[in-house]
């Protein structure tokens, strides 16, 4: 069972944990890239690009924890937020990949919808924020 | 409204939205393999995009009349394909930037969020009641 603390201290702890995921998929990044630019084959160069991956799940176990954390206004905002979020990140990513497809557009990776999906999720939950308060 | 009135009603425009999206899909993608000019290829490729929107414009409508436990589970099952899209798409974007895998177009993105939103909206459905 998830112990109950105080939504200001789940908030705290939550943005610490973020901040070291962050830090840590920094290091993994630039350290995967170089062995990578050293010249790892094979399998080793497949888990040198997905060892990044890890402490970006560590941030949304984080979240996750936050969220069932902290009382029932922030979970709602956040919670909504991520659904316009994800509605926004679908639209884009439908609209640029007929662009990329059909009508030539550069290929941008999987990894541009993290953005959107980051940046709409900060957007829309600042949004309800100001609505709900 | 009620929430089974709007149930249906939602469900009745997301059906006609996707077939109308089917049905420009077959249209504009012989179109745009005739390679026409730019901006026509640009209108072609973002009109399948109006039903979609049609489809998002829809769920919005439909969470705001919707009762207390169909729009959580809805809101639950977006929050979830948010978190798995953002997971999936990154670890992709390492494999395919750092490990030569190859190109998928963004498309994907939107089925990744519509079949986690879909397969996630089922289990918390049958968890709820």
């Amino acid at each position: 069972m998830t112990a109950r603390i105080s939504p200001a201290g789940a908030e705290r702890q939550a943005g610490l944990h973020i901040i070291i995921a962050a830090v840590a998929y920094l290091l993994l990044r630039a350290g995967g890239q170089h062995y990578i630019d050293a010249g790892a084959t094979g399998p080793l160069r497949i888990a040198l690009a997905a060892l990044p991956a890890l402490p970006v799940l560590w941030m949304l176990w984080s979240v996750h924890r936050y969220l069932s954390r902290t009382d029932e206004l922030h979970r709602r905002v956040h919670m909504e937020a991520l659904g316009v979020a994800a509605g926004v990140t679908a639209a884009c990513s439908i609209v640029y990949g007929l662009l990329e497809e059909s009508a030539g557009f550069p290929h941008l990776t999987a990894r541009w919808a993290i953005l959107v999906l980051g940046l709409s999720w900060v957007a829309s939950g600042f949004l309800l924020w100001r609505r709900y308060k | 409204m009620t929430p089974t009135k709007a149930n249906r009603r939602y469900q009745t425009e997301v059906v006609v939205a996707m077939v109308i999206y089917m049905a420009l899909m077959a249209v504009v993608v012989p179109i745009l393999k005739g390679q026409p000019p730019l901006s026509e290829r640009v209108i072609l490729a973002v009109l399948p995009a109006l039903p979609v929107t049609w489809v998002i414009w829809a769920v919005i409508k439909f969470l705001g009349r919707a009762d207390e436990l169909q729009r959580r589970v809805h809101i639950e099952a977006l929050a979830i394909a948010a978190g798995v899209t953002a997971f999936l798409s990154l670890s992709y974007g390492f494999l395919e930037d750092m490990a030569g895998f190859p190109h998928i177009p963004l498309w994907w993105v939107f089925m990744v969020i519509d079949l986690v939103w879909a397969g996630a909206g089922c289990i918390l459905w049958r968890r709820y009641k």
